[in-house]
This record gives C-alpha cells, structure tokens and sequence, in this order.
C-alpha cells in the first residue's frame, strides 16, 4: 500500500466514476487517483456502506481543497485506487 | 476476465466518458506499435517517438514499466527540434507514466486504451494531467491519416 500526502487540487466526479489529483507535499508531483468506478475498477453495483464511505471521502477531499489542509491518501501501489482518505495528519 | 467481459468494460468507459473531451481523448487507442505478444519495447518507443515527430512545445513523457519485478525506463523528449528516446532522463520528466509490461504490450498493440488501462487499475500517471493530455493528442494527431 502506497501513500500521498499533499494538496489535494481537483476531484472529479462522473455519472460512475471519481478521481482526485493530489500534489505531492515536498516534490509538488501531481498524481491522479481513483475514488471509484463502477464496473471497471471497483464493483458495478456498490454496497450502500461503500456508498457512504465514498461520499465520506469527497466530503473529506472538499474540506482540504477548501481550507488547503493537507491529505493523506491511501492506495494500491500498482492501481492507484483509493483505499483511504485521511484529513490532517495523526 | 473474458472477452465478453472486455468488451462490456471497453463500451461501459466509452460511454461514461462521452461529453468529456479530456477523458475521451485517453480512450483513443495508440497507433499500433507493435504486436500482440510480440513486444519489443526499444523498437515501439523507437516507433512512437518516429510517429510523434517535432511538436511545438517541448514535453518529456517518462514511462516506468515493471517486467518480473525489474523496472525500466523510457523516456520520450520531444519538440520543435524532433523526438528522441532515451533510457537516461534528458531532464525533468513533465508526466510519469507507471506500467507493467504486460499492460505496455496491450496499448503498444492498439488492443487496449491508455483510459482503460488506467481504469483497470493497470496505469498509474503522476505529474500534470493537462500535459498528459496535450501528449495524448499529438500521438493521435500525428497518427491520424493525413488528408
């Protein structure tokens, strides 16, 4: 499992699918990641939890932007699907 | 997954991202480069760095591709000047683009597009999405049959 922690600079929401870009603290790198799409990288009909947690992770991700907070997102090193969304730091 | 099961997939992306020009242009498969299984990744860099020739503005695309656990790089420099292939970074890279060579074999085929490959959870893109964006276009452009 891989992580970012920065500035999270766009979230993009579609009829199925969701991304995020995040700009790496430190390096400034940007990287794109998945929140979810349905029947292509995560499950075509959803559970309503899973629902809920995705709606969790935007609500998370528009607070940062809005307030420049930093994330840390988790992630499958090789996919970069989001398995984790963090505001602030532990 | 099946073929039926790819091809369900493949139309399922193409309709979610109609009426999106920048996630459309990322489904547009690459020119082939090379064939299915038949993947020498020198000669289709080598290729894709002939058929984008010189663009306007300089960009430096560097591919990462895993095969067994031993990464490698490529990197495609291009500009008005021409584009060249080096293993060897000719600077910083605009856009890095994470792939395994299985993944690699299927776009350089033309069989799957960098979207899906991305939404398979196959690709991973760091650096700036517009200049991603911008090199996807030229290969397609300079790809596109002139009229």
């Amino acid at each position: 499992m891989a992580t970012i922690t920065g500035t999270v600079r766009c979230v993009r929401i579609g009829d199925e699918f969701a991304f995020t870009t995040v700009r790496e603290q430190g390096t400034n790198t940007q990287e794109t990641l998945k929140l979810w799409w349905d029947g292509v990288s995560t499950s075509a009909n959803p559970a309503a939890h899973t629902r809920i947690v995705q709606s969790d992770w935007v609500s998370l991700l528009r607070q940062a932007m809005a307030n420049n907070i930093l994330v840390t997102i988790s992630y499958d090193n090789n996919n970069a699907v989001v398995a984790f969304v963090q505001l602030g730091q532990l | 997954m099946d073929d039926h099961d790819k091809t369900e997939v493949t139309a399922r992306i193409a309709r979610q991202v109609e009426g999106s020009p920048l996630l459309a242009d990322f489904h547009i498969p690459f020119p082939k480069l090379a064939d299915v299984g038949q993947l020498n990744s020198d000669a289709a860099f080598t290729r894709l760095s002939e058929v984008l020739g010189a663009v306007q503005e300089p960009l430096t695309v560097h591919f990462r591709i895993t095969d067994e656990g031993i990464g490698q790089s490529w990197f495609i420099d291009s500009g008005p000047e021409g584009c060249r292939v080096t293993k060897d970074a000719p600077r910083q890279s605009d856009v890095e683009v994470i792939l395994d060579a299985e993944t690699w074999n299927l776009i350089a085929s033309g069989t799957i597009s960098p979207l899906e490959a991305f939404g398979r959870g196959q690709l991973r893109i760091r650096g700036d999405i517009n200049l991603a964006h911008r090199f996807v276009q030229q290969v397609h452009r300079a790809s596109a049959p002139h009229s």
